[in-house]
């Protein structure tokens, strides 16, 4: 209760002009990211990761709330209007977005996308709220063997969770995992894998991981392509005006939905997104199977049934609520943007972990409360205002765009610690994340590796020498043991178990 | 001029830029592993040193990338063996000096090495303008110099003027 009144308080802090204004820019930016095809929120997020430097973490905590809610919901204009999603979260609402343009219904597609986000995102947001220190008190019955095997857990279900690529997935975990160990050791004053060079001593920072991993690497991507620009350029000019009252959907169509689709499809996003590495477009998919499943006319589903549009974006927005639940109570992140999210609290010296909401409550409950703002407020709000605009923005030069996002990527890079070592490092890593792209290693495990790397290197260690060396801890602890039979769990239903599949999607 | 040669498995296996990566990745997992074995014995006086957890991911690592390369051995074998052009070599060349993400990576590096001896706004606006030149074909040259001096300009006052970051200048 004592949290949810903190929450509330954080609604106050909406009502200075200058937080304000950092919630609506970031909304505005990662709506504009997530519109752009190639261009994600999670690349807003890391060029602006540098400026939280000199910004008030509890300010900083809240744009990057309203940066993640705006880019759930900002790839629907262009995947409706052009079948382009701008975000891969919207690729399920493109199967009847589009269709639904082409039957000039697209006013109403993204009528039911905007008001589908706004409600996806509310609920999500407000059971985050209401669930989030019931979970964080049960965090804290998980001791240091436990912790092991729960961050085990995260890092093996990340990895399962590629279910196409789960060799590669692995093999992009261990090299997180490797990049991680470079340093000082936590225990002992021991320098690994330096190689003599004395900038490797304090470690690999965060920021250059970041940056050069969703950054640099992406820019690398755009050069190598160019086909997409002319194939965006072709669909905007089959594409009329879109006027500012299409982003408001028929009342007589949404009670055909019915509430139920859309508290069902929230709750799956919410789920989904509780998960390490599931992120909106498996939250949205999974969502959007449920729909065609229980529908009387599964037929229509993918030739423009507003249905379908309406439970992908309630479960992609209800994503953001779930994926910051590990993130507040575990200090394990979902998704590149809750690890970057926690990179903000790393930067501002705040240990996440289960500790964090009773020790950082009130740093923390600001932060929900402009995830329920962006929802509830400025997803309707900015769609209407700038919806029309967002499809012209996809038309942007991409000299412009990409010489602008190169600069603050490499500049960012210096400012987190005036070193040109670590702009040289963000460099290479960047490289090194293209490379992988380009070879479908899934990069969100190296940064989650590198992330878990440390908690998980300590509570091993520290497990061990608890229990004398005897591995069986794990198994002999209740609290480790309930997460290894978990990681089971996951891994006979992920890897193991063959999917059902669903002749209505295919 | 092309003269076609049948290609052994190994030979196509190895001219597989991904497979090429794999290795890669494999000997950097096994130095890795070699590097932690130096650091010290892995349990020391009935505890856990530095190189113990270092020496399971790099294992694990190792044994990743051993099936990843013995998984792109069985798919090369499965395949028919195609004829291996002798001039690709060639070809492959001048794709690369030709390659935008090279000449990014290049131009990347030449800034950050200049970054400081040349302050921000000269290296700032050199490496925007050649971005701007690798996303673009090499019309209306002056034009897109204004627009990197723009660019530039925009990240000054963003980075020095609204979020107090010290850029270095040339007289630093």
């Amino acid at each position: 209760m004592d949290f949810i009144l903190q929450v509330l308080q954080g609604f106050t802090l909406l009502l200075n002009p200058t937080i304000l204004l950092y919630v609506i820019a970031g909304f505005v930016i990662g709506t504009i990211f997530s519109a752009i095809p190639g261009l994600t929120a999670t690349l807003a997020l890391a060029l602006l990761l540098p400026l939280t430097y000199s910004l008030d973490v509890t300010t900083a905590l809240m744009a990057c709330a309203s940066i993640y809610m705006a880019g759930m919901c900002g790839g629907s204009i262009t995947a409706t209007t052009i079948n382009i999603p701008g975000a891969p979260s919207s690729m399920m609402t493109a199967l009847d977005g589009y269709p639904m343009q082409l039957q000039g219904k697209g006013a109403e597609a993204l009528g039911h996308a905007s008001f589908a986000s706004m409600v996806g995102g509310s609920l999500g947001a407000l059971l985050l709220i209401v669930l989030a220190p019931i979970i964080a008190e049960a965090s804290l019955l998980v001791k240091t063997t436990g912790k092991f095997s729960l961050i085990a857990f995260a890092l093996v279900v990340i990895v399962v969770a590629q279910r196409d690529n789960i060799l590669k997935a692995a093999i992009a975990a261990c090299i997180g995992l490797m990049l991680a160990t470079i340093g000082l050791d936590a225990t002992l004053p021991v320098a690994r894998f330096t190689f003599g060079i004395s900038d490797l001593t304090a470690g690999i920072d965060l920021m250059p991981l970041i940056i050069g991993t969703f950054a640099i690497s992406e820019l690398l991507v755009q050069a190598r392509s160019s086909k997409d620009s002319q194939d965006i350029q072709d669909a905007l000019s089959r594409t009329g005006p879109i006027k500012r009252r299409d982003f408001l959907p028929p009342l007589a169509s949404i009670r055909k939905i019915g509430a139920w689709c859309y508290i069902k499809s929230t709750v799956i996003g919410y789920l989904v997104g509780t998960l390490p590495g599931a992120g909106g477009s498996m939250g949205s998919f999974l969502a959007y199977v449920e729909a065609v499943r229980t529908s009387k006319e599964p037929e229509t589903f993918g030739k423009g049934n507003p249905h379908g549009i309406a439970a992908s974006e309630s479960a992609n927005n209800a994503v953001c609520g779930g994926a910051l639940v590990p993130m507040l109570t575990f200090g394990i992140p979902g998704d590149p943007v809750t690890a970057i999210v926690l990179g903000v609290l790393v930067i501002n010296g705040i240990q996440p972990g289960p500790q964090l909401m009773a020790s950082q409550a009130g740093l923390i409950a600001p932060m929900l409360a402009a995830l329920l703002f962006s929802a509830l407020i400025l997803i309707p709000l900015t769609l209407f205002l700038l919806g029309p605009y967002f499809v012209k923005i996809v038309s942007i030069r991409r000299d412009v765009l990409y010489s602008t996002i190169a600069l603050l990527a490499v500049v960012g890079s210096f400012v987190s610690t005036y070193s040109v070592f670590q702009m040289a490092m963000t460099l290479v890593l960047g490289l090194l994340a293209y490379y992988l792209r380009k070879f479908n290693f899934p990069v969100i495990t190296l940064l989650l590796g590198f992330i878990l790397g440390p908690n998980l290197e300590e509570f091993l260690r520290r497990a061990l020498t608890l229990s004398n060396g005897n591995p069986t801890t794990f198994i002999t602890t209740p609290d480790s043991l309930f997460f290894v039979v978990l990681t089971l769990a996951f891994v006979y239903l992920l890897a193991i178990k063959k999917p059902v599949k669903n002749h209505a999607i295919s | 001029m092309h003269k076609n040669l049948p290609s052994s498995t190994l030979s196509r296996l190895m001219m597989s830029a991904e497979t090429r990566l794999h290795l890669i990745l494999f000997a950097v997992s096994v130095i890795y592993v070699c590097s932690a074995i130096k650091l010290a014995p892995p349990v020391v006086d009935g505890s856990l040193s530095p190189s113990f957890f270092p020496l399971l991911i790099g294992a694990l690592a190792t044994v990743f990338c051993s099936a990843q390369l013995l998984r792109d051995y069985k798919k090369i074998a499965s395949q028919a063996s195609p004829s291996v052009s002798r001039i690709s070599g060639q070809l492959n060349v001048r794709a690369w000096a030709k390659n935008p993400v090279i000449t990014l990576v290049l131009s990347t590096g030449i800034y950050i090495t200049l970054f400081v001896p040349l302050g921000y706004l000269l290296s700032s606006a050199l490496y925007t303008y050649a971005v701007i030149l690798i996303f673009s074909d090499n019309k209306h040259l002056l034009k897109k110099a204004l627009i990197a001096l723009v660019i530039t300009a925009i990240g000054y006052i963003v980075f020095q003027e609204l979020f107090n970051v010290r850029l270095p200048t040339m007289w630093d």
